[in-house]
């Protein structure tokens, strides 16, 4: 549906970011910017947002009724008392929702953080949510939309990531700053949960707009940020 | 833009502090980046994306003001219908219905100290509607005075769990002893978590800082601290440190950029 958008982050002094797109400023749908997940909180304990998570994402496949509760996904999951791996976050969610590629896609801070949000957004492009690490690592949500618009001066700014925290409430917006900090933090990595089949597109949509992507909150409209491509 | 501001300020059980204490300054590995981006933020005039009426805020008051000019302006140029949710927020305000309450959160987690900002702290602004009394908004601001979080109770959902959670307040046994310094705070670890939306209170008392995480109570052990970076960078480091933690009562939290703290869990 929305084939035609994208975006690409790098965690750096300049803080580019990327997205292309079209017909509309959303990072979700036509219409919304985001892809109508569920929302449901977490119950059992601050460590258990791996399963709600995994809880969002199995009712957004196949609806509320009949849905595993997340004791029972988190006994699946095995958890221990340091809480869930992701590989362990990812398994689950090739067991109960309807994906059967999703991976851990692990990548360091810098200089690859430009292709990990590209993923992340287009996996939103193709209408699938992924569970984001954020945190430093240390929590799991859920992420269902977002907002860029094109600058005056050309470049096209991601402002905001739209996600369901099991712990805090439903549809958070995240400054693209303190997102991409969020996830990567300096010196550490970057992790998510994503479909290998929904972020197919990701590299190409790299190509063809990294040159045009700017953090909206560390740039503004562009001017002084050095273009994705040229750092 | 006629705003109606009023702020009060938060009275938990046990008073906040005015200040916002971290555990050090930030090392000088990322200052020049973020000397770049303050000055730019100081820079922008109206009209730039950047601009805000009080960069830096030194208020709640031009926090608050902050706010809604970043919060509109984002809204202005959003291309389809504006949501639900924002419609009723701006007419809340345009109607001189909105009440601010501003606290402030100091930020204890790993992304403190980053190349982009500094962020010993959020502005954390709620809005309640006047009308029903109901907290409609909760948005945090970051020091700089852009906006950092933001959430709104969903309009068409009048299920609880879809409420903006209340923030926490601080009742101490009368044998603890007597606490100072109280104030909110964003942390996180493997299986403790503070959100900026969602603070816990930390508090010295008898020379030792405690968290309070909610119902739970925490002495975080701030003079041995962990490292983030040998400790959680990557996968594999984590995995060993928290394989030698499991099944043991203590939690590890963050302290803010890379150092991090047991938390041994206090008896009620």
């Amino acid at each position: 549906m929305l084939s035609n958008l994208t975006a690409t982050a790098r965690v750096g002094a300049a803080g580019t970011l990327a997205i292309s797109l079209a017909s509309c400023n959303y990072i979700g749908t036509d219409t919304t910017p985001e892809i109508g997940v569920p929302f449901f909180a977490q119950q059992i304990d601050s460590f258990d947002c791996g399963p709600a998570t995994v809880q969002m994402w199995t009712a957004y496949d196949f609806g509320t009724a009949n849905l595993p509760t997340q004791q029972q996904i988190s006994q699946h999951m095995g958890g221990t008392s340091t809480g869930t791996s992701p590989q362990i976050i990812a398994d689950a969610v090739n067991f109960y929702t309807t994906a059967f590629d999703a991976f851990v896609d692990f990548v360091a801070a810098d200089p690859d953080s430009e292709k990990f949000f590209s993923r992340q957004i287009a996996a939103l492009d193709q209408e699938r949510p992924s569970i984001a690490i954020i945190d430093a690592g240390f929590h799991a949500v859920i992420v269902v939309g977002g907002l860029w618009h094109e600058t005056g001066s050309g470049f096209r700014a991601w402002d905001y990531t739209l996600f369901h925290d099991p712990l805090v409430g439903p549809r958070i917006r995240w400054g693209s700053s303190s997102w991409i900090s969020s996830s990567c933090p300096p010196g550490s990595t970057c992790q998510q949960i994503v479909e290998a089949e929904a972020v197919a597109g990701a590299s190409s949509y790299l190509t063809a707009y990294g040159d045009s992507v700017i953090d909206s909150d560390a740039c503004g409209g562009g001017g002084g940020c050095t273009p994705l491509n040229q750092n | 833009m006629k705003l109606l501001i009023s702020l009060l300020l938060l009275v938990p059980s046990l008073p906040l502090t005015a200040e916002v204490w971290t555990a050090g300054d930030c090392p000088n590995e990322h200052a020049a980046e973020r000397a770049e981006l303050k000055k730019r933020l100081l820079a922008a005039e109206p009209g730039s994306e950047l601009y805000l009426p009080h960069p830096f805020p030194a208020t709640d008051e031009q926090a608050v003001e902050d706010f809604l000019v970043a919060h509109r302006r984002v809204i202005d140029r959003q291309e389809g219908d504006v949501l639900p949710d924002d419609r009723r927020f701006f007419e809340t305000v345009d109607a001189g219905q909105a009440r601010f309450v501003v606290s402030r959160v100091a930020n204890w987690t790993p992304s403190r100290c980053g190349p982009r900002y500094e962020t010993n702290f959020y502005f954390l602004v709620r809005v309640f509607d006047e009308r029903n009394g109901e907290e409609i908004t909760r948005a945090a601001i970051a020091d700089s005075g852009q906006i950092f979080q933001l959430m709104h109770r969903p309009e068409n959902k009048s299920d609880a769990a879809f409420a903006i959670s209340e923030l926490p307040k601080l009742h101490l046994p009368a044998s603890f002893g007597r606490a100072s310094a109280a104030q909110y705070v964003q942390t996180t670890g493997p299986t403790l978590r503070c959100p900026a939306l969602k603070p816990c209170i930390a508090f010295k008392s008898g020379g030792r800082t405690y968290l309070s995480v909610r119902s739970r109570l925490y002495r975080l052990e701030t003079e041995e601290p962990i490292s983030y970076p040998e400790s959680f960078a990557t996968p594999r480091a984590r995995a060993a440190f928290l394989a030698v933690r499991e099944g043991r009562p203590e939690a590890v939290v963050s302290l803010g950029g890379d150092r991090m703290a047991l938390a041994i869990p206090v008896a009620p």
